[in-house]
């Protein structure tokens, strides 16, 4: 803790002086926590070298189809209309079990890149950059309704209430700078779980991550809770005077470190109220760097304003940020003009925030990943929709030590089961984790009688995946 | 595939109990056996098995080695791995071919399909395998020791301890006094009385005394004018409001269902109000304990005693639940699951949980203990039916009330339609899309019905429309012919899985045949019965049970017809019923009505009509007199043990039994019918074991004290922290059970002590002797928590309303999933709907309880965030706001209006320099203006001052 901070001394005290004060930081610092958290710090360690210093998860909420994006089926498309040549999963809509019939893309799929990897035509700007992409296409989830599988993505279980990937990032790591939160969600989710999934359950409170936005949607003046003052500066100054000396002296007479850890708190959450914080003052970007983003376009401003920010937090040293669309991708019905709508508002903000880490040097070492809570069948439901396909999906990932241009794992020849290297939704974290120099199975938290880890008993690292 | 090795295997089985002749035959097979296990398979499971299975790499995953033949003989954790000549009863041809996703192997990657065929052709054959490696190594399961782990201090019967000497009057302090003699500490002195009565006044009622009641303590020099207060505290209803509260936290209450689906609970108010009440009328601990765990089946003298002991039945209903899972009979075990945890915590300081998937690696508790008292509450029904219309989102069992007369029984009308609306509109949706048929025949029937058109008909079937008495359109008969060729095979999917009583449908009469042979396949495998269709169906004439299965969603179900021995006789096969037995009894009733009238028009609506009744009956009863209580499921039994936890891994039947650590005596009687809940009630609160009452009492202490004498209050195992005082715990327990587990004589007891009067100020040799207060050499200092911060507030500002509040929850709608704001509400804090997932901001900036986790004690975090609230929030504004006005109003001359402040919100007057500081604050933000107006919001900001101090914050 820097001491400087407290040696509150009010005469001299000013806005101004406090904004150009390096050593105490700004920000969402206050916010987080953890910078003044007493006593309630993580481990603060590598168990070996990271390769990865930050995640930007970008959550796609619903659950993007695989055979729709990025895990092309030439034999799903000649099929397309045909009853099933395979068992369908056990949970599924039972619509599947008796007169399921497959349903091909509605999309074209083409080569890009060095690598050649297909994409289809949803993500025409992503596609720019498939050779940084690691695609996995034979992700693997445990939950068939979206409560369970949006849940074991965030905290790797499917039924329990256990901390959140990010804040268990936190708690093992920390900041990387100690004015800012270690795990920051960008507009989460209500629903599903809501804050339970951005959560540290029974790890200290501090580790909940910090949210701005809400529901995928980041409104143009979203900020943090209770930064704006409800009275003119002078008043305010004038009452923290008479506060921070009562509260001094009642430390002297208690010497009881939570005081004296309030008072602190006072001084920070004073200085907040000045102005948004500036990590999240988007106003500042330049017109071209906005534009990357598509901010300033209806259909991309609000993800790209996300995105963006998001790039603002990874710089400034959070180490886990995760970006939200709305609960949008469940297309039961009406795949071509949902999945269509969906990807127009993603992919030229995520293509911009690649292009925009790459030309900063960040991405090296800012594990990007991309992916929804599960993938979508290949089998039709109604007339033009597909139910949840948590049995075989795709994700990607980008920079942070991971191999662009791969594409690891197969599903079978329609895109259903995952069948070769299978990556697990556990494998994953462990991977997460160990890219970033955690050990899954030894980033451990005592509870309730037992050691608890995000992975559970299971995941394995997946290795091939390393650049 | 070749047929080589298949003749093989044929011919050794025919020539093995042949003569020694034959022996070089044998020999020379066994050798091509050997040779195609070594050139084919043994490749096959290095490369791909051994990973995780054998010895070189130190991994036995699933319990199971595949580098020697006793390795797949004796198998894992879920027996043996391979059945030498049956491939497909074996679990590693099963678990290659990739056809059961619960089981893959190997995990990451497909096997190759002809390397699936070469191992399933060398199961055929016989699994022939050289590798005799014994199964060496194999690590005995360690076995608990229970009668050495009964002798601990945390599992022992309770035993009066003998109470040291000493001056001091009470028992409490003479053991604490003995103590901290024997580290040579003294205690700190008493704390200042404004201090104590500011002290017992939040600890006892969680709201501020008022400036009459200090004055009135400050003035009474009367030996017992501390313990006049504290009685006078204890029989006040704050009291119950602040210490149900407490039990709150551990009950994990909450208003709605969180997990994944926010539904609003609209009865767990009745709960949270019955917990309050029992706390001021200082209901026995015991009877509070038995009420939760099986109120519903406890025996009433009156109403009002079964509309309690229903309500307290909740507490089981409360958890959150996974209420989208798919899989149903997972969603029932973990919803067991956290009852059994929540039990074990909330009631005995027991991580019960750990042992669903393995034996309790600390604390003495088997996998066996836990699915024995899993047993019990999967024999509880919590979960049913669908709670929005579709067939994927649960809802929960709710009871009636008892009211009298007609308007009881009309309740009790509605209730039992809800629950039939729910489970009906789950089949219908079901059917519909499963393409089955719907029940809309004349009978008003339930389940989930497969007409014969939806059957495969092998051989050659007539259709009849001859007898009227039949389901859909027609049914088929055999003609007489074609016996032992022709067949039926019903191929059914089920909306969940569980037990299904099976029926079928034919007109009955004398030339049916009497044994019509029928196998169902179900989960645990082919079961025959036998068919007489002479006989007049038992269901509306119709449908005859022929059985209950249990079925796993989408698992084989099957029903097949066979015409075997049924010569001369014509065999019927119409249609097929699977009805869970949970809607037995329902649906009998409508069937067994005589007037049309009394049927239920549910059983004709369609699937639409269903989900609007569904929502209609579900509003129409959310302000009735309900609770949200279970019931004994409609079949009781004991559970499968499950491998690792996993829900279809079954193991080993476990019967339904008690704690063994804590549990000696005979197995308990369980009647056929019972759940064992009542039984599991009586046991817990049963004096034998102590362990109740030391978690308990140790719960008490805690909230008088700030730290518990066992540290880690909701573990009581061997990974939680030891008894700082095992004596004066012991002494505790015991006194409490001896005073038939009254909480307030025990609260008066602790609250009246010396030690529970100390300063939380010390002198410097005592705190450098005592550093953490390991010895309770002084009080511990607390922050008010975040009930207390907002219900002192307003109890200050003259806005608090002191009256219980009821259903507070439902005014918010189906669900609590947007954020609540408490900006408008008066009541107490304990009163307002508690959100899973979306907790009000009020309550989440302090620290309040998780309500999924249980919560015996609160963390107390300092974050700058509740620096913001104090500076920032409109509450703590508005509030300040009034305090002002209201000082204004009560001082007649400048500097009363300071003193009247910190008075109120401090329980003391200011000192000289304080009253400077307050007066120089109203003087330079009024501006100079003698306005009263300017002076009030002046005197409002020393208010926010105030409130916003570590000093209103803290309890010394």
């Amino acid at each position: 803790m820097n001491t400087s901070c407290h040696q509150f001394d009010p005469p001299s005290f000013s806005r101004r002086t406090v904004l150009q004060s390096a050593a105490c930081g700004f920000g969402s610092l206050a916010l987080s926590g953890l910078a003044q958290a007493a006593g309630v710090g993580g481990r603060n360690g590598f168990h070996h070298a990271p390769r990865a210093k930050r995640v930007i998860f970008l959550f796609m909420h619903g659950g993007p189809s695989q055979v729709d994006t990025f895990d092309y089926k030439p034999d799903l498309q000649k099929r397309d209309g045909e009853r099933l040549p395979f068992a369908p999963a056990k949970n599924l809509d039972p619509t599947a079990t008796s007169q399921a019939k497959l349903m091909g893309s509605p999309w074209e799929f083409d080569q890009h890149g060095q690598s050649g990897l297909w994409v289809s035509e949803l993500f025409p700007n992503v596609a720019q950059h498939v050779d940084d992409l690691c695609v996995i296409r034979s992700m693997q989830s445990k939950g068939q309704s979206h409560g369970q599988a949006v849940c074991m993505l965030h905290t790797g279980t499917d039924n329990f209430v256990r901390p959140s990937v990010g804040s268990w990032v936190s708690y093992g790591l920390g900041t990387e700078n100690s004015d800012l939160p270690g795990f920051v969600s960008i507009s989460p989710s209500a629903t599903h779980g809501g804050p339970r999934n951005y959560g540290p359950a029974f790890l200290p409170a501090a580790h909940q991550a910090t949210t701005i936005g809400r529901n995928g949607s980041l409104g143009k003046d979203s900020t943090f809770d209770f930064l704006k003052a409800r009275s003119p500066e002078s008043i305010q100054q004038r009452k923290l005077r008479m506060l921070q000396a009562i509260n001094r002296e009642h430390y002297e007479r208690t010497q009881h470190s939570p005081v004296e850890g309030m008072i602190k708190s006072m001084e920070m959450a004073f200085r907040m109220q000045a102005s948004a914080p500036p990590v999240i003052d988007m106003e500042s970007e330049p017109e071209h760097i906005r534009e990357l983003y598509g901010i300033g376009t209806k259909e991309t401003d609000n993800f790209g304003r996300q995105c963006l920010l998001a790039r603002r937090f990874a710089e400034s040293g959070v180490r886990y940020i995760q970006v939200s669309t709305p609960n949008v991708w469940d297309q039961h019905g009406n795949l071509k003009a949902g999945h269509e709508k969906n990807s127009l508002a993603v992919d030229k903000p995520i293509a911009g925030l690649l292009s925009d880490l790459k030309q900063r040097g960040l991405l090296e070492d800012t594990l990007v990943v991309w992916g929804g809570e599960f993938g979508r069948t290949p089998i039709v439901q109604g007339a033009n929709g597909r139910d949840h396909n948590p049995q075989g999906f795709c994700m990607w990932m980008a920079g942070g030590g991971v191999k662009g241009g791969l594409a690891y794992g197969e599903t079978d020849e329609f895109g259903y089961y995952a069948v070769k290297d299978k990556v697990h939704m556990h494998d994953l974290h462990a991977t997460i984790l160990h890219l970033l120099g955690l050990d899954h199975e030894r980033l451990t938290y005592q509870y309730a009688g037992r050691d608890f880890r995000l992975t559970d008993v299971y995941g394995e690292v997946v290795d091939g995946i390393f650049a | 595939m070749t047929s080589f090795p298949r003749k093989i295997a044929l011919l050794t089985l025919a020539l093995l109990p042949c003569s020694l002749s034959a022996t070089g035959e044998v020999a020379k097979e066994r050798a091509a056996g050997l040779a195609f296990f070594e050139s084919k398979v043994r490749p096959i499971l290095i490369g791909n098995c051994y990973g995780c299975h054998s010895e070189q790499e130190g991994k036995r995953k699933g319990g199971l080695w595949l580098d020697r033949k006793a390795g797949w003989a004796e198998g894992g954790d879920a027996g043996p791995t391979v059945l030498p000549g049956d491939a497909d009863g074996s679990l590693l041809i099963h678990a290659i071919r990739y056809t059961d996703e619960d089981l893959q192997m190997p995990p990451k990657s497909r096997l190759k399909a002809d390397e699936v065929s070469i191992l399933e052709e060398w199961v055929t054959m016989g699994a022939p395998d050289p590798r005799s490696e014994a199964l060496a190594g194999a690590v005995r399961k360690k076995e608990i020791d229970y009668d050495e782990e009964r002798k601990k201090w945390a599992y022992r019967p309770l035993q009066k301890p003998s109470v040291p000497g000493g001056d001091a009057s009470g028992t409490v302090d003479r053991f604490l006094l003995a103590r901290l003699g024997e580290e040579g500490i003294r205690p700190a002195s008493e704390a200042t009385p404004e201090r104590l009565i500011r002290r017992v006044h939040y600890d006892l009622t969680g709201l501020p005394p008022t400036s009459d009641e200090v004055a009135a303590f400050l003035s009474d020099s009367s030996e017992d004018a501390f313990s006049l207060v504290v009685d006078d505290l204890l029989s006040r209803p704050a009291f119950g409001e602040k210490w149900g509260r407490h039990w709150l936290d551990v009950a994990r209450y909450a208003d709605s269902n969180g997990g994944d689906r926010n539904f609003t609970f609209y009865q767990a108010w009745r709960y949270r109000n019955w917990v309050i009440d029992s706390f001021n009328r200082d209901l026995s601990y015991y009877d509070f304990v038995r009420a939760q765990l099986a109120g519903d089946l406890l025996p009433w003298e009156n109403d009002q005693q079964r509309a309690e002991q229903l309500i307290a039945a909740t507490f089981l209903s409360l958890g959150p639940k996974m209420l989208t899972e798919r899989d149903k009979e997972k969603l029932w075990l973990d919803t067991v699951d956290e009852q059994v945890d929540t039990m074990g915590r909330a009631f005995l300081g027991l991580t019960l949980g750990c042992a669903r998937c393995h034996d309790h690696k600390f604390d003495p508790v088997s996998q066996e203990d836990y699915y024995a008292v899993a047993g019990i509450f999967r024999s509880t029904e919590v979960v049913t039916g669908t709670r929005n219309g579709c067939v994927n989102v649960a809802s929960w069992i709710e009871r009636a009330l008892p009211v009298p007369g007609e308007e009881g029984e009309e309740l009790k009308k509605k209730v039992e339609r809800l629950q039939l609306a729910m489970r009906l509109t789950v089949e219908k949706s079901f059917m519909k899309k499963a393409g089955g048929k719907m029940a809309l025949g004349n009978l008003p029937l339930a389940g989930v019905i497969y007409d014969e058109e939806d059957a495969e008909l092998i051989g050659n079937w007539k259709d009849s429309t001859y007898s009227s008495n039949r389901f859909g359109a027609k049914y088929v008969h055999d003609d007489q012919k074609g016996k032992g060729e022709n067949r039926a095979i019903f191929r059914a999917s089920l909306p969940e899985s569980g037990i299904y009583e099976v029926r079928v449908a034919y007109s009955p009469s004398g030339n049916r045949a009497d044994k019509v042979p029928i196998t169902v396949v179900a989960r645990d495998g082919k079961h025959r019965v036998s068919l007489d269709e002479t006989i007049t169906p038992k269901i509306g004439g119709l449908f005859q049970p022929i059985g209950q299965f249990d079925f796993e969603k989408g698992g084989k179900v099957e029903v097949i017809f066979d015409t075997h021995g049924t010569e001369g006789r014509y065999v019927i096969v119409d249609a097929v019923q699977f009805i869970s037995v949970d809607d037995i009894a329902r649906e009998a009733m409508a069937v067994d009505a005589v007037n049309e009238s009394d049927i239920d028009p549910l059983f004709r609506m369609s699937e639409g009509d269903l989900k609007k009744e569904l929502n209609k009956l579900i509003n129409d009863l959310k302000d009735e007199e309900v609770a949200m209580a279970p019931r004994d499921a409609a079949k009781a039994q004991d559970v499968h043990l499950r491998v690792r936890g996993e829900v279809n891994q079954l193991g080993a039947v476990v019967p339904r039994n008690f704690l063994k650590v804590l549990y000696d005596g005979p197995d308990p009687k369980i009647e056929e019918g019972e759940s064992g809940r009542l039984q599991l009630a009586e046991w817990i609160v049963n004096p034998e074991s102590g362990l109740l009452d030391r978690v308990m009492v140790n719960r008490i202490w805690l909230h008088l004290f700030g730290r518990g004498i066992v540290e880690s209050v909701d573990n009581f195992g061997r990974l939680g922290t030891p008894p700082t005082h095992p004596e004066l715990l012991e002494y505790l327990a015991f006194t409490f059970r001896e005073s038939g587990g009254s909480i307030k004589s025990l609260v008066r007891e602790i609250a009246t002590s010396e030690a529970y009067r100390m300063s939380s100020a010390a002198a410097p040799e005592i705190t450098e002797a005592d550093p953490a207060n390991q010895w309770f050499s002084r009080q511990n200092r607390r922050r008010l928590t975040a009930e207390e911060i907002r219900d002192g507030i307003l109890f200050m500002s003259g806005e608090l309303d002191r009256e219980p509040a009821f259903a507070t929850a439902s005014k918010h709608g189906v669900d609590l999933d947007k954020p609540l704001s408490f900006a408008k509400e008066k009541k107490r804090t304990v009163y307002l709907p508690v959100a899973r997932n979306n907790p009000a901001t009020e309550l989440a900036v302090f620290d309040a309880a998780n309500p999924d986790l249980v919560s015996g004690q609160r963390s107390q975090t300092t974050v700058p965030t509740q620096a913001l609230y104090l500076l920032n929030s409109e509450f703590i504004h508005k509030q300040a706001g009034l305090l002002g006005n209201l000082a204004t109003q009560n001082a007649s001359r400048p500097g009363e209006e300071v003193t009247w402040l910190y008075q109120t919100l401090l329980g003391r007057a200011p000192n000289p320099v304080e009253l400077q500081q307050g007066l120089g604050l109203i003087a330079d933000l009024s501006g100079g203006s003698e306005e009263k107006a300017d002076l009030a919001v002046a005197t409002g900001h020393l208010a926010h001052v105030l409130l916003a101090s570590t000093e209103f914050l803290y309890l010394d």
